[in-house]
């Protein structure tokens, strides 16, 4: 696969980088992460972070939860509504990754956010993940050899949203969520099941729902309009 | 099966310690068919050939990353809940 770098998407063939899914990064030389019970006892979520938005950005500015949640079913609905996922299924993987890109641009100024977005290589059934130690996001590079973007904006608006319940945690006065939530995820991330452990678990935790939730309820309505 | 030989399994896979006592829990209350196949594993390390919905133990292993025990977890839900956690499975990790 070629590299891009298209407004700050980057496109790493054979990437060491593998995440099964949940923000916790283990470079591996092959196979999935196994951590060893050193590894699980030494790690410390908040050992080290970034904060989940940029100084230049409105890092006054208060985001409504409600507010912006509609903000972004608009993103979705002009994203349909200007044909862009037409655009999609006809462009090749640079086009494709434009596109996603200024998709995600729209999200993260919706949500006050400023989580750096990459493609990479991952094993089939890993979508991406959310890093809150480097801000970063990491999706599978796959979603660009699909003509269909539907899960590939579901899982950038599923990604975003843990970027989001980071910054509710690092700057609780910057949002409108309210505080006895942001302690959820706040004991979330940092007792954080992982979907090796426990699939179930993992899937019904906290954070993951909340992202879910969100997701595939800003698709739903954004599509809506556009059936 | 005791429930110490339980936990010391859970943190000689890696588990940490916040998971340790609602995995021993998920354990005791296993579906039969499963926790046969489990304690058969702990006991002499045979992998069952299960399949549940469509999923095997090996499967759920070589394509989700799933620990051992993660996967018998996996396939006691797909008994249990079995429409929540095919879609749940299709949709994948994120």
């Amino acid at each position: 696969m070629q590299q891009f770098a298209i407004h700050g998407i980057e496109l790493k063939p054979n990437s060491p980088y593998l995440n099964a899914g949940h923000w916790e990064i283990h470079q591996r030389p092959e196979g999935f992460a196994k951590a060893t019970t050193s590894e699980v006892q030494s790690f410390n979520p908040f050992s080290e972070f970034k904060l989940p938005w940029s100084e230049t950005s409105a890092d006054n500015e208060v985001i409504n939860d409600v507010e912006m949640k509609k903000g972004c079913i608009e993103v979705v609905q002009n994203f349909f509504g200007e044909g862009l996922d037409m655009d999609f299924a006809e462009k090749g993987l640079e086009g494709r990754c434009e596109i996603a890109s200024s998709f995600y641009d729209e999200v993260k100024e919706q949500m006050g956010i400023d989580a750096k977005l990459d493609f990479s290589d991952m094993p089939k059934n890993s979508l991406g993940g959310y890093d809150p130690a480097t801000n970063k996001m990491e999706l599978n590079s796959s979603f660009l050899e699909n003509h269909d973007c539907r899960d590939l904006m579901n899982t950038i608006l599923h990604e975003s949203r843990h970027a989001f319940q980071n910054r509710c945690i690092q700057n609780p006065d910057s949002v409108t969520v309210k505080q006895n939530i942001i302690d959820v995820w706040k004991d979330n991330f940092k007792n954080y099941i992982r979907p090796e452990d426990d699939f179930e678990a993992y899937e019904n935790q906290e954070i993951e729902k909340d992202a879910n939730y969100f997701a595939d309820s800003v698709m739903r309505k954004g599509e809506l309009v556009y059936g | 099966m005791d429930k110490q030989i339980l936990r010391q399994l859970l943190i000689d896979n890696g588990y940490p310690s916040h998971m340790i006592e609602k995995t021993i829990e998920k354990i005791e209350h296993f579906q039969p068919k499963v926790r046969k196949a489990f304690d058969s594993w702990v006991t002499s390390g045979k992998e069952p050939n299960m399949k549940i919905q469509d999923y095997s133990f090996a499967e759920l292993r070589r394509d989700y990353g799933m620990k051992a025990i993660g996967a018998f977890i996996t396939l006691d839900w797909l008994i249990r809940d079995p429409e929540n956690a095919t879609r749940s499975l299709k949709r994948g990790i994120r």
